[in-house]
């Protein structure tokens, strides 16, 4: 035990109590009875359909007739992720999937920015 | 259960405009029209389930994650199509054979893609006062 230690203790202790990063965020899981059956059955209802919709996403990316159609349709495909990654976070009552959130929707944008640029300085036809 | 009923509201309608998008996107003709089926009612879809996240946990730092990606979605989504639709634009893509009006045509400079903000006509009296010759 070096003498630093209460130090680090004190300035690492709000961030485990933190309800979103700390390990309570892990640990004290919501109970599973404080939802209904039929929340449940409604949230992975939504869940089913949004993998539908990234099925016929996929559809438009393997199919589409020019570059531009795939890019399109791939922004969909990650919107839709972002969209069932949300969900996912109330199915297993863990709000720290939030961040994987933000950090999809920034490398989206990046994303197609870039496939916009290399479309526009003379991508192979 | 007033919580459940809100959420179930915002999760439904989320997942509807998502599905929607989806649709549109392989049932346009167009790639034009396939943007803004999937621009819009992609990014009006993903903020409802995000907010429906932020309603169903109701804590304040829950709520600031959800309004900050529904921010970030909202202000980028309508930059990344235009910068797609443009690019696409200019590289020729061919527009739906039922379109009846295509206002930038001439317009972009093929080598340098400098839109220039003449009109059609050639001899506009307001063009030619203002000087942009």
């Amino acid at each position: 035990m070096s003498p630093l230690t209460p130090l680090l203790l004190a300035l690492v202790q709000p961030i485990a109590e933190d309800p979103l990063i700390g390990s309570s965020a892990i640990d004290a899981a919501r109970a599973p009875e404080s939802a209904s059956v039929w929340f449940l059955i409604i949230v992975r209802l939504t869940l089913s359909v949004l993998a539908l919709a990234m099925v016929v996403s996929a559809l438009r990316l393997f199919r589409g007739p020019a570059l531009p159609d795939r890019v399109v349709a791939l922004d969909l495909l990650s919107t839709v992720i972002l969209g069932s990654v949300a969900v996912y976070a109330i199915e297993s009552d863990q709000p720290v999937m939030l961040h994987v959130g933000i950090a999809l929707a920034i490398l989206m944008f990046l994303g197609t920015v870039a496939f916009a640029l290399y479309l526009e300085k003379g991508a192979p036809k | 259960m007033t919580r459940e009923i809100i959420t179930s509201i915002f999760l439904l309608a989320g997942v509807g405009f998502t599905l929607l998008a989806a649709v549109g996107i392989v049932r346009m003709p167009d790639l034009l029209t396939r943007i803004q089926a999937s621009t819009k009612a992609g990014t009006l879809g993903v903020g409802c389930l995000v907010l429906a996240v932020a309603i169903w946990f109701g804590e304040f730092g829950v709520s600031v994650r959800a309004g900050l990606i529904v921010i970030f979605l909202f202000g980028t989504a309508p930059v990344a199509a235009h910068l797609i639709s443009r690019a696409a634009y200019v590289r020729g893509v061919p527009l739906w054979s039922g379109s009846v009006r295509d206002d930038l045509r001439g317009l972009y400079d093929p080598a340098s893609h400098a839109l220039s903000s003449r009109t059609a006509k050639e001899s506009d009296p307001l063009n030619d006062s203002l000087g942009n010759e």
